[in-house]
């Protein structure tokens, strides 16, 4: 299967969810649908056969949107392996609040767990929605959005 | 209970006149060196892996650098041990625990301080997540390096092992 | 007494010696584990966080660190990343000094391993004969890059230094060693009746488990799921080189020690093949070598120490986004990038490394095990808190 197979599958097998399919060569697919169609969005995904995610990453444009993208990619067919499927969707900036892809991909158990506990974003249904990398009393801003300052070198070489 | 207000009144503070001779002697010129020679020689650190710098504190221990010969012996429990090794980054999360764990130890007890990290952050010296040991801790010996390598690791142990025997280190108080 | 009653919860942890720089929450029944929870973020350094306010390159080092003994895999990644938002590649005689610290590193990275492996259930002997036989290999990684751990060998276009005089020699030497020494270790460890009884069997993790929970590297393998990311998406000098990957049925603790066994001996014979075939030409790309002062070309040319133009400073990278995959010692590791096309530092930076994605088996394989084969379970794993917690 090629890079253009793929996407125009996938765009059809999406299609009727509003997914954007876009993609770069040699072999990442982006995928952008909205919170609420993410869910399904995921199952048909899995069904397809890619059935583990790689990695959650919360992107912040501060007083805009939060981006939540999902690198899922296959195990179980070394073919469809070589690609991976980036599913994003936004969330709005004052109340970042999405369902959460646990019951689909098993695998993201503790990195939605991460991106809660530094990015302070809400997956709703997730089991443990508490503190994982920082210390349980940790309180204020999530450390990675970006009005989290940390202290910068002042001499630029 | 009655037993020991009796004896206290009959003899007096014997108890304490007893600790006070134990100290004299303890410090006097030849137990003294033998205390700190002894000390020197038996320095076991806890088995207390802060950061990354564990990978290079194991490999001092293994075979090619071989720091059992200074008498230095990882070991498991914090109440066996008198010396706490910092090897690395202390997170805030992890500096809760270093104390707890220094607190254990028996006196007399020292504490190294391993790596960039110990000494003022290092690469990490903005992270929002990190305390200086030395704001926490006494903290005897520092190893720049990052990480430092074992013969750095074994200096250490060997400045120590100086600084003990020249009798700065251990005082005893009864 | 019910069942509530009868159940404790035991804190291992963080300071144990078969902890690591995690704290475990265990419930257990007598001597059964009912559920085991991993308490991480002992080490949580927030390098995602820091590489936002660092340059292009200084973010080289920060990467390097949370993964000590695996450095090069994260090096590699992040470079990989970087170089395809710069739109370069290396060329051919740089991708094959990649391979060859590659491969040096995760044989002393699965030695390391096992040695602490070893040193959980209780063999001495294990963690002493690893961590003394990988001491040859940080040697030749030494004598390549300069340093013992943190490398920072490879750099966006190239790699920083060329093979020392008679370095092919040396390296054959120390895999002649390494050769002969194998019998040894399968005759004191790894035959060893006591450390079968302590692994075999221990941990099952079955192949339908270990794609769903989306784990990664050698324990990946050993449930039977040929995937790695060398054959994948092959990169660096990997296309050109003739090499199998390891695979066991079984999925236990033993068979994840075999498959690292095994994947030393592949990359053994991958350091052979690199040093055989390994191309003439320049180590650094063409572009950069333009932009260094003639004087220091020479000097480049003479010694095979490679010299950063003064771009590197202040590099500057193309705005988009980057996903790039690496075989590590421990597994895949993942980088993201993302870049404004702006600012001098990367406007998100992922990071996600093998033992991240591994710490979910903790929960998984402890339930209904003794408590004795915690350290046996947790040290097959090869985990490693500081590279999970970054």
């Amino acid at each position: 299967m090629n890079f253009e197979e793929l996407k125009a599958k996938i765009e059809s097998e999406l299609g009727d969810l509003g997914a954007e399919v876009s993609g770069r060569e040699p072999n990442v697919i982006d995928i952008k649908v909205d919170k609420e169609k993410i869910v399904e969005a995921a199952k048909r995904l899995k069904s397809m056969g890619f059935d583990h995610v790689k990695a959650v990453t919360a992107v912040d444009f501060p007083k805009e949107r939060f981006e939540v993208i999902y690198h899922a990619s296959s195990y179980s067919d070394l073919e469809l392996a070589y690609f991976i499927v980036n599913l994003r969707t936004s969330l709005p900036y004052d109340d970042p609040k999405m369902p959460t892809l646990l019951e689909v991909w098993p695998s993201v158990l503790y990195q939605e767990q991460e991106e809660y506990d530094l990015m302070g974003i809400l997956f709703e249904g997730h089991p443990r929605m508490e503190r994982l990398l920082l210390p349980e009393t940790y309180e204020g801003i999530p450390p990675l959005r970006k009005e989290f300052k940390v202290k910068t070198e002042g001499i630029n070489v | 209970m009655v037993c020991m207000m009796e004896g206290t009144m009959l003899l007096g503070n014997l108890e304490k006149s007893a600790r006070k001779a134990a100290a004299w002697l303890v410090n006097k010129t030849p137990i003294r060196n033998i205390r700190d020679w002894g000390i020197a020689f038996s320095l076991w650190p806890v088995h207390f892996t802060t950061a990354c710098c564990g990978a290079e504190f194991a490999a001092s221990a293994a075979p090619r650098f071989d720091t059992e010969r200074f008498g230095f012996l990882p070991f498991i429990a914090s109440r066996q041990c008198n010396l706490l090794f910092i090897e690395g980054t202390l997170t805030k999360k992890m500096g809760e625990a270093a104390i707890w764990v220094y607190e254990q130890m028996p006196e007399p007890k020292f504490v190294i301080a391993m790596g960039a990290c110990g000494i003022d952050g290092g690469i990490f010296w903005n992270s929002y997540n990190i305390v200086r040991p030395m704001d926490i801790l006494p903290v005897s010996v520092f190893i720049p390096g990052c990480p430092p390598r074992p013969e750095a690791v074994a200096q250490a142990i060997i400045m120590l092992q100086r600084k003990i025997r020249k009798g700065e280190m251990v005082k005893y108080e009864f | 007494m019910t069942v509530e009653e009868r159940i404790l919860e035991l804190l291992i942890g963080p300071q144990h010696p078969a902890s690591g720089h995690m704290r475990l929450v265990a419930k257990i029944d007598g001597d059964i584990v009912v559920e085991l929870r991993p308490n991480i973020g002992y080490v949580h350094r927030s390098v995602e966080k820091l590489a936002e306010v660092k340059k292009y390159l200084h973010i080289i080092p920060l990467v390097e660190r949370p993964s000590l003994a695996d450095t090069t895999a994260n090096n590699l990644a992040y470079v990989m990343a970087l170089e395809k938002l710069l739109g370069i590649e290396a060329p051919p005689r740089a991708q094959y000094l990649r391979t060859l610290l590659a491969e040096i590193n995760r044989i002393h990275s699965h030695l390391y391993g096992l040695g602490i492996h070893g040193v959980m259930i209780g063999s001495s002997t294990a963690y002493m004969w690893c961590f003394g036989d990988r001491e040859p290999f940080i040697e030749i990684a030494q004598e390549l890059t300069g340093a013992r751990l943190t490398y920072s060998y490879i750099i966006p276009g190239g790699v920083r230094r060329d093979l020392p005089q008679g370095f092919e020699d040396r390296v054959e030497k120390v895999l002649r060693y390494l050769e002969n020494r194998m019998k040894d270790y399968f005759d004191i460890y790894f035959n060893n009746p006591v450390t079968r009884a302590r692994l075999e069997g221990v941990g099952v993790l079955t192949k339908e488990d270990a794609i769903k929970l989306g784990v990664t590297g050698p324990n990946l393998r050993a449930s039977g799921v040929p995937y790695d990311v060398r054959k994948i998406e092959p990169y660096a000098a990997y296309p050109e080189l003739d090499f199998e990957v390891v695979t066991r049925e079984e999925g236990d603790a033993l068979a994840r020690v075999f498959v690292r066994i095994g994947e030393i001996q592949e990359s053994m014979k991958i350091i052979r093949q690199v040093l055989k075939n390994i191309p003439e030409g320049p180590i650094f790309h063409e572009k950069y070598v333009k932009m260094v002062p003639p004087k220091l070309r020479e000097y480049m040319k003479e010694t095979g120490e490679v010299k950063f133009p003064g771009t590197f400073a202040n590099l500057r990278v193309p705005a988009g986004e980057a996903i790039s995959r690496v075989e590590g010692g421990r597994g895949e590791v993942v980088f993201y990038l993302i870049s404004d096309g702006k600012s001098l530092s990367p406007y998100r930076m992922r990071m996600v490394t093998p033992s991240f994605r591994n710490v979910i088996l903790f929960e998984h394989l402890t339930k209904g095990h003794r408590v004795a084969d915690i350290p046996a379970i947790y040290g097959s794993l090869d985990y490693f808190p500081p590279e999970a917690d970054r």
